[in-house]
């Protein structure tokens, strides 16, 4: 008989589930795409864009990038760019300075002279002088590091020929050159947070977020959110997406439109960067908490299925937890019930990999080519021999000698061991890639920090970074920009 | 007949006065935007595809595999004697 501790047992272990169905619930929305995106409502538009370019001492990159920009196919007397210094302290004033005396109509030096603040501050200060200014109908915020492909910046502003459209953004690329194991992850990761996703929420009509290295707005999009970035948090990029939905006008995602971007490759700057956006998730759960699951206050952010994918992600470490707790605790009072719903959680898990894997290989062939040993590996090699095991339950049973009915006293000392670690391994994941983290940041040797992530999975990683986000919260620690370290070797692929 | 002299006149301008390179440069991004346009939804309907088809190609194997190697779990043993 199950004991009401038993039934919030239960409650727990699929909680645990909820990720899954947010992922699988996302990667068939994609297919949708093909009959509903807005390619329909574009056409050809060609407004004078402004691009904002904010600089911290990117003295190294700015130049390459400046260079690409204006060599877009876009044409160049609507074209300027805006680079923003924020207080440089190395040669990006004078990087700058010179391509303005290249490229007077096209290249503008605006220094900030008390800079660190941060990226929204850079970037409203180059905000305010644009739209002081008539010429701009278009505004494009980027990072310096970025590389655009020549039509990416038309792709983008084909979209703005709808005028229900605000905003506009493109499809991050990892383009790290040569690029390690951990950049690879990445440009895995890319392809189902933004190839895949993206297109999904293209179709519930809700944008979770405008990636922040290549986002373009009208000219009345601005206005209309202020004219301004929001600098309270340190997730800018998306209380910007949000407020534009929020206003009443779209927010696009072209996965066609590729931007190249450079990304971390170690485990300890991924940690500060995902720490970053992790906490600035948090804080826009908190600062937008009426609209969830409330249409009338969040239009189509306020859906049940956009709660369901941005609470998935948010919550995805507690729901780990409990999922252990959950299997934990009923192993205890009722294995034989703990074991199959082990059983059927991990045959969930074979179906949503499997789909998501292939599918996001299919997704993006090119970034498929150099990351496919990534994406097989995202979940790590225990969870991935789970699944490979929850293929054949029968032989699972077998290896365990279970029986219907059966309890945990009556298993074998390997057995109660090997059953428990795997009930727990959902929570201890996360413990291991922590381990990882640790040994990245205290400089142990690279092949140890790989191993432990190898063992615990990419995913894990940045779910004990979401973890760690709410302590950081909690904590009310201190809002830093860490800034990613960049060496500028990122390539354009074709 | 002056008259239409004139509006023939006009009429010949019109048709041989080079097209301004303001308007080139509008025509050739039309026409390529159009192309791309054509492009990324024939892009977007192949995922489409794609999408349909994998999912087929897993259920088949599915089946495959639980005809072969079964599972021994109620529904999905239910499913397979419906089947």
């Amino acid at each position: 008989m199950l004991t009401i501790l038993n039934y919030i047992a239960i409650f727990f272990v699929l909680l645990g589930t909820i990720p899954l169905w947010a992922s699988l619930y996302q990667f068939f929305l994609i297919g949708l795409h093909g009959i509903k995106n807005h390619y329909g409502s574009t056409g050809a538009y060609l407004p004078n864009v402004a691009i904002i370019v904010p600089a911290w001492n990117e003295g190294d990159v700015i130049g390459n990038t400046i260079e690409h920009l204006l060599s877009m196919d876009y044409p160049k007397h609507a074209l300027r760019v805006y680079v923003v210094d924020d207080a440089s302290t190395d040669h990006t004033p004078d990087v700058v300075k010179a391509k303005h005396a290249e490229y007077p109509d096209n290249v503008f030096h605006l220094r900030r002279e008390k800079g660190g603040e941060g990226k929204a501050h850079t970037l409203n200060h180059g905000i305010n002088v644009i739209l002081g200014e008539k010429w701009a109908e278009a505004i494009l915020i980027i990072d310096a590091d970025v590389l655009f492909e020549k039509e990416t910046l038309r792709l983008m502003t084909r979209h703005l020929t709808d005028k229900t459209v605000g905003s506009v953004t493109a499809y991050i690329k990892e383009g790290s050159a040569p690029g390690n194991f951990i950049s690879k992850f990445i440009a895995f990761e890319y392809i189902t947070a933004q190839a895949a996703s993206r297109r999904a929420q293209n179709v519930m009509g809700s944008l979770a977020c405008l990636a922040g290295g290549a986002q373009l707005h009208s000219r009345e999009n601005l206005l209309a959110i202020g004219g301004r970035i929001d600098t309270s948090s340190l997730a800018e990029d998306t209380f910007t997406t949000f407020k534009t939905q929020l206003n009443g006008r779209k927010a696009i995602f072209d996965g066609n439109a590729v931007v190249w971007a450079e990304e971390p490759g170690s485990i300890e700057s991924l940690w500060k960067q995902r720490l970053r956006w992790a906490r600035g998730n948090v804080q826009v759960t908190k600062a937008f908490k009426n609209i969830w699951l409330n249409k009338k206050n969040g239009k189509n952010l306020g859906s049940i299925g956009f709660s369901l994918i941005w609470f998935a992600i948010v919550l995805m470490p507690v729901f780990m937890i409990l999922s252990s707790v959950g299997l934990i605790w009923l192993y205890f009072s009722d294995f034989a019930l703990s074991w199959t719903l082990f059983k059927q959680f991990w045959i969930l898990n074979v179906f949503a990999y499997l789909f998501i894997t292939i599918y996001s290989l299919i997704i993006d062939k090119q970034t498929a080519k150099k990351a496919w040993l990534q994406g097989i590996l995202f979940p790590g090699i225990i969870s991935l021999t789970t699944i490979v095991l929850s293929c054949f339950p029968g032989t699972m049973d077998h290896f365990i000698h279970f029986v219907n009915g059966m309890q945990h006293e009556q298993l074998g000392l390997t057995a109660k061991i090997l059953v428990l670690f795997m009930y727990a391994w959902l929570a201890i994941c996360m413990l291991v890639a922590y381990l990882a983290y640790l040994s990245d940041k205290h400089k142990k040797p690279y092949w140890l920090s790989l191993t432990l992530i190898l063992i615990s999975g990419f995913g894990p990683l940045l779910c004990v970074i979401t973890l760690y986000s709410y302590i950081m919260e909690y904590k009310k620690a201190e809002l830093k920009w860490d800034k990613t370290i960049k060496s500028g070797k990122v390539v354009i692929s074709k | 007949m002056g008259q239409n002299n004139k509006i023939g006149e006009s009429s010949y301008i019109k048709i041989t006065t080079q097209l301004s390179e303001k308007e080139k440069l509008r025509m050739h991004y039309e026409a390529v935007t159009n192309n791309e346009i054509k492009a990324n939804k024939k892009q977007e309907k192949r995922l489409f595809i794609y999408q349909v088809s994998f999912v087929i190609v897993i259920v088949a194997l599915a089946f495959v595999k639980e005809r072969f190697f079964p599972s021994h779990i109620g529904w999905v043993e239910s499913i397979m004697q419906k089947l």
